[in-house]
């Protein structure tokens, strides 16, 4: 284990454990679930610290590689986006300076090159099973590619799912069977089992989530604007990319709650942004 | 004499067809009421093309010099071969063809697809999807894409595509690679009778002609050729690197500085025409999927077949004596932007000097690339 990516990512856990207890503070009821929210990623955090410490397997994985397979295996991720754009948090705006510092390419989309720092910057943990993100870009393939430049990365195994373009019956049978044999996979290096019921009940959880969130994006139409922007956003974390919600109830409550809040402003014909003039 | 004026004529030849968007073969069979279908990557089966009697052209923007029209479609971070192939198609310029066909190789050629599908601008626009990954399944999914293909084709036109009319196609291409790969390797003879500018040229006739003429041209010409006595007193021998680089000007601007380009993996060169496609396979379709998901030097878009392509271009630096490289990329791509981020610490491990240099699609800030490419040759003959 690579003791300094360990206290850098410490480091970052209590940044946000930090922030998390100071909007809980505040009287407004969106820094009330602000603090929820990152509680909820600190909550993630700490169980790879947990993994590190213990030399417990963990995977690096993105919300595009099926997580709810995650929550039903009960296996622990993470994904280095995460600490790439809080790194600035604990070592400040150097951080940007030192991502130009690597030789991609500067037209290369910004967060696969603070990604990359954050490998050289050792605030990315290493994990025992890389499950490889090959869609949507061109870069994020090649970005998992690159990681094997990397000591550490270029020798675990890694695990991949090829992404069809098309949305008929034969693509999705085909990526139902690359899905399969990425749970294989897992089962094989993990030792641990799906249970098909098990993901059954993950499933019903997150389509919950899911449904939510139509709802609320739906409400979005309404003038004034409910919620400022970025709270979409958080919705798409809780369900996809934030390990200790996605698929669990705790995530969907934390969605009921963002939910609520903004249909109690669509009735008060209240706008959740003020125009700057 | 006549030798030599036939051999000037045919490599000529090859350097106007480069140079233009129709030639004079394509002007001719155009002329008997030929049809053609554009490609946009080395990845769309050109076999299937031919075998449904259109020939298959290998889309360039050579002549554009504006980008306002598509502009409007694409930002500046598109990609300029992309951005200027666009306005050609909204011009009207690509007006002789029948049809294009993309893959899903890259971002950019994927909204090249959107803008042609939303506009109609072609009788038949097709997209082939070809996987990332390079397994038995991957290629089973890529025969299912070509079965696809094959069908919309017949479709579009009202015609069948037999499997023997495939065969035959398979034929003429592997001859059309089997000769292209011949005019490439006289250039590892240390005076070959060949530049790097002409034989792009050829290679980028090959995507240009119908098969069967370029065959033709071919081979007179490497009948004609010495194996040796050719270019001499050069600085070093390099070895081009990227993707669809498809003008010779930017090789013979990189020999004029005294460097032979002696050999090269791009999009359309050396990728094109290394492995045949298997003739003995009974399912023709099957063979081509094979030869492009497995067995064909791939490009960064097949991520399973990295280590192979390392491998493929370690190769052609020991069997062509390469003093360095020269890995171009046109700005906004991602495929080979990381592909020269890796690439550039494998290269520093064995020891190979290379230069990388970015570019628009057309030819341009010619002075500063002439100052780079001196400056490399110069440290190339410090180390000789």
């Amino acid at each position: 284990m690579n003791e300094k990516v360990l206290e850098n990512f410490i480091k970052l856990t209590h940044a946000k454990h930090m922030v998390s207890e100071l909007l809980a503070q505040s009287p407004k009821r969106m820094d009330q679930f602000d603090s929820r929210y990152i509680a909820a990623m600190a909550e993630s955090d700490e169980r790879i610290i947990a993994c590190m410490r213990e030399g417990k397997p963990f995977l690096h994985s993105w919300y595009f590689n099926a997580p709810e397979l995650y929550t039903a295996m009960d296996l622990d991720w993470y994904t280095c986006s995460f600490p790439a754009v809080f790194a600035v948090n604990v070592e400040g705006p150097s951080v940007f300076e030192e991502t130009d510092k690597i030789p991609l390419d500067h037209d290369i989309c910004t967060l696969q090159r603070l990604m990359l720092r954050s490998i050289e910057g050792d605030f990315a943990p290493v994990p025992t099973i890389s499950v490889a993100g090959l869609t949507p870009c061109d870069g994020i393939g090649l970005f998992h590619e690159a990681l094997k430049q990397y000591p550490g990365w270029r020798d675990i195994p890694v695990l991949e799912m090829d992404p069809p373009y098309w949305e008929d019956e034969a693509a999705l049978r085909y990526y139902g069977t690359e899905i399969r044999r990425m749970a294989k996979g897992l089962e094989g290096l993990t030792g641990k089992a799906l249970d098909l019921d098990r993901l059954k009940q993950v499933l019903e959880e997150s389509n919950k989530q899911y449904d939510m969130w139509v709802e609320y994006n739906d409400a979005r139409r309404m003038k004034p604007c409910p919620h400022p922007s970025f709270s979409g956003d958080k919705i798409f974390n809780i369900a996809q990319s934030i390990p200790s919600t996605v698929g669990h109830s705790s995530g969907t409550e934390l969605i009921r709650a963002l939910l609520d809040d903004e249909m109690e402003m669509v009735r008060n014909k209240k706008a959740g942004w003020k125009m700057k003039k | 004499m006549r030798d030599t004026v036939d051999k000037d004529a045919i490599v000529n030849k090859f350097m106007t067809a480069a140079g233009r968007l129709v030639n004079d073969e394509m002007q001719e069979w155009l002329n008997r009421g030929g049809r053609i279908i554009g490609t946009y990557c080395s990845y769309v089966p050109e076999e299937i093309i031919a075998a449904a009697g259109f020939m298959p052209f290998r889309m360039r923007a050579v002549g554009s010099d504006s980008t306002e029209l598509s502009d409007v479609y694409l930002t500046h971070l598109n990609c300029s071969f992309v951005r200027h192939s666009l306005n050609m198609a909204l011009k009207g310029e690509y007006g002789f063809l029948d049809g294009v066909v993309t893959t899903t190789c890259c971002d950019h050629a994927r909204r090249l697809f959107d803008n042609f599908a939303r506009k109609e601008s072609f009788p038949f626009i097709g997209m082939l999807n070809v996987p990332k990954r390079n397994t038995e399944f991957q290629v089973e999914w890529f025969y299912q894409e070509l079965l696809k293909f094959k069908q919309a084709i017949e479709k579009q036109f009202h015609l069948t595509i037999s499997k023997d009319r495939i065969k035959e196609a398979i034929s003429i291409q592997n001859e059309s690679r089997r000769l292209q790969k011949q005019l490439f390797l006289l250039r590892t003879d240390k005076n070959p009778p060949i530049t790097g500018t002409e034989a792009l040229a050829a290679s980028v006739s090959a995507t240009a002609m119908p098969a069967s003429k370029f065959n033709a041209l071919l081979k007179v010409l490497l009948k004609e050729l010495p194996t040796s006595g050719g270019r001499k007193n050069y600085r070093a021998r390099l070895l081009i690197l990227g993707g669809i680089l498809d003008n010779p000007q930017y090789i013979k601007l990189i020999e004029d500085q005294g460097a032979l380009v002696a050999a090269d993996s791009l999009c359309f060169g050396s990728r094109l025409f290394w492995e045949n496609v298997d003739e003995n396979e009974e399912d023709p379709l099957k063979a081509i999927a094979r030869y492009h998901i497995v067995d064909r030097p791939s490009c960064p878009h097949l991520l399973d077949a990295r280590e192979k392509h390392i491998a493929f271009i370690m190769d052609l630096v020991d069997q062509f004596q390469i003093d360095g490289i020269i890995m171009e990329r046109i700005n906004f791509c991602d495929n080979w932007g990381f592909e020269r981020f890796m690439l550039r610490n494998t290269l520093k491990e064995k020891g190979i000097p290379f230069l990388s240099m970015d570019r628009e699609y057309l030819l341009g800030g010619t002075g500063q690339m002439k100052t780079r490419v001196q400056a490399f040759l110069e440290t190339l003959e410090g180390d000789l």
